[in-house]
């Protein structure tokens, strides 16, 4: 099926919009045929107003013409009628949260060049201004995880409403397929309705700022002294919420991307390392959100190893440009340090990085368990610690012996929780004797993938030294500036905004 | 008589607790999570709510945030220990508005006395005030 998105736009174009709306807030079009009893309150306030179509269809129409290839996407909110029909006389100020909170995550989501309308009740259309059709199918499926995480949330009441996403190719047409049907089916729906739209130009908010926190922090290593106010001018990297899934499977290609982990020094109360961390991207990898989308490599990869810490090599060089300085934090697989090739391979970038970079630098060992005999593993420590600060081990989380670890002269041990470790309940007093046996060691621990507050306190309370997950950041495509985060943040900041926080 | 709800993923120590409030003449509701506290609190409002800091799925901190939001007056005393940094939870508990805190492990009558106190606080008499045990 191919609809011209040319004539759709003249259709648009010449669809009465008698009146102007400037505000730029979203409203949605009635579609034909639709009961109007399901539109949500802030549609029926829109009926009867003017709007100003033309301005939306000129924009799409430019991010068509200038930008071939470009992508479109949308978020649909599946099951509305029936949480509405339950709802009764509340389902009003429900649905203006619930609008607003998506709302809120597409501005924050969404880059200046992109631009989104609510068309449906509530569907979403977005077109992206810059991304190809995998990335969009990528960040559409996160906000719809978003969405269905941080707006819904808990809340039994809407429990029911499931969030999915599709794409299609924004070229010279739509071309539509699988997954992407439920859009074509909007898009028709437009095409043929009688409504009108407004344009929902939106730009990305001016800083990490946004996310409330106080602004910069010392580190524990050597860091500039940053001063107690907004984070310098620049562009400032954007936040994202990939949801890591591993694999375990060897990866045969080079990563695609890569993604910054924020990890917090618990005991510092500042973040000021960002873990590099590659990922394979599956063309498949997007389909009813909530679901996982990007996948991390736990299995070997020495051409990921090497591409991450050119990565970091870049890094590096582009934050210094900036006149920036973070802690950086890498993993690197056993087998690359141990295979003759790949090893010269490894060292032969590491020697790339300056003196003063190699200060800002943790490398983390992959892939070593208990079988490896203390000088091995000293050996492969000599091998990487002339060019990092520090040398860490991931381990297992049962691992409770660490006296070779500390022999090997590591700094950290640390475990990867992630998604696959079951049900929470079962993992506090694991986490607990990781912690505990870490210390006596006289080891600092760490704790990555950590996706609760819940299991974030209970690492903290065991007494680990870094952490990092959802809770305290999201990952970003760039490492950010340094800033302070506390415990007290963690659960948004104060008393007066916890409630927003964990609402 | 007084209604206790009692939240803790501790089977063992919640039964614990449980008795000896039982004991002291208190009604205790008891929950295992900090999810369903939540909505046992807003169902049958309780006088007081003692709540463990670190549980699984939702925390005690959070539940105390969560409780606070809907009801700012429901007195709250958190119990935490045993961990290696639980004291700075108790710290962070009284910071978001727990009524009083208790470290465990503590002996039954101590929990009981915390208790006392804490209710007494609640008294419209006087101010409350945040207090650790």
């Amino acid at each position: 099926m191919v609809l011209g998105i040319g004539d759709w736009l003249r259709h648009r174009v010449k669809r009465d919009a008698p009146a102007k709306q400037d505000d730029g807030v979203p409203v949605s079009v009635p579609v034909p045929g639709r009961d109007p009893d399901t539109l949500l309150p802030a549609e029926k306030r829109a009926e009867g107003r003017g709007v100003d179509a033309a301005k939306l269809a000129a924009a799409i129409r430019r991010l068509v013409k200038d930008h071939k290839g470009r992508t479109a996407g949308a978020i649909h909110l599946i099951n509305l009628h029936v949480v509405r029909e339950r709802m009764g006389d509340r389902w009003p100020a429900v649905a203006d949260r619930l609008l607003a909170g998506i709302e809120v995550i597409l501005d924050n989501r969404l880059t200046a060049a992109d631009l989104y309308i609510r068309i449906e009740g509530p569907s979403y259309l977005i077109v992206f201004g810059e991304i190809d059709h995998d990335a969009a199918k990528l960040k559409c499926a996160l906000i719809g995880r978003e969405i269905e995480k941080h707006v819904f949330g808990d809340d039994v009441d809407l429990a029911e409403i499931s969030v999915r996403a599709s794409v299609f190719r924004l070229d010279d047409g739509l071309a539509g397929q699988g997954e992407e049907i439920d859009l074509l089916g909007m898009i028709s729906a437009l095409k043929q309705g009688a409504g009108q739209t407004v344009p929902g130009e939106r730009r990305e908010p001016d800083g990490m700022a946004a996310a409330g926190r106080r602004p910069e922090a010392a580190d524990d290593g050597d860091l500039p002294p940053i001063p107690n106010h907004e984070p310098p001018h620049g562009p400032q990297p954007p936040r994202i919420s990939y949801v890591l899934v591993p694999i375990f499977q060897t990866a045969t290609t080079p990563p695609s991307s890569f993604v910054y982990r924020p990890i917090w020094h618990t005991r510092q109360d500042a973040i000021a390392t960002y873990l590099c961390q590659p990922m394979w991207v599956k063309s498949n990898a997007v389909g009813a959100a909530g679901e996982g989308t990007i996948e991390y490599q736990l299995a070997y990869s020495g051409e990921g190893d090497i591409a991450t810490l050119e990565e970091v090599c870049r890094t590096f060089r582009a934050l210094a440009a900036e006149g920036r300085r973070v802690l950086l934090s890498m993993s690197v697989h056993l087998e690359t340090v141990a295979r003759s090739a790949t090893r010269k391979e490894f060292l032969a970038v590491a020697a790339g990085l300056s003196p003063a970079e190699r200060r800002f630098l943790s490398v983390e060992f992959a892939g070593i368990d208990e079988t490896v005999p203390v000088m091995r593993l000293t050996e492969l420590v000599s091998v990487i610690q002339p060019f990092c600060r520090s040398v860490i081990l991931r381990c297992p989380l049962d691992r409770r012996r660490f006296a070779g670890v500390r022999e090997a002269r590591l700094y950290a041990v640390g475990v990867e929780i992630g998604p696959f470790h079951g049900p929470e309940a079962g993992l506090l007093a694991r986490l607990d004797d990781f912690a505990g046996a870490a210390q006596a060691a006289g080891l600092r621990s760490y704790a990555h993938g950590l996706r609760s507050r819940s299991l974030m306190s209970a690492a903290i309370a065991a007494g680990f030294d870094y952490v990092d997950g959802d809770p305290v950041a999201p990952l970003r495509e760039r490492p950010s500036n340094a800033y302070r985060f506390s415990l007290t943040d963690l659960y948004g900041g104060s008393p007066e905004t916890a409630g927003r926080a964990v609402a | 008589m007084t209604r206790i709800l009692l939240i803790d993923d501790d089977p063992l120590l919640r039964v614990t607790l449980a008795a000896a409030l039982s004991a002291a003449g208190h009604v205790v509701v008891e929950v295992d999570n900090g999810i369903e506290g939540v909505a046992e609190a807003r169902r049958h409002r309780p006088d007081l709510v003692v709540v463990d800091i670190i549980m699984p799925e939702q925390d005690g901190i959070e539940t105390l945030i969560r409780l606070r939001a809907s009801d700012p007056d429901l007195p709250v005393l958190a119990i935490g220990g045993g961990r290696a940094r639980a004291a700075d939870f108790l710290s962070l508990a009284t910071g978001f508005g727990a009524t009083a805190t208790l470290a465990k492990p503590c002996a039954p009558e101590m929990l009981v006395e915390a208790v006392r106190r804490c209710l007494a606080a609640a008294q419209p008499a006087g101010p409350v005030q945040a207090e650790t045990v």
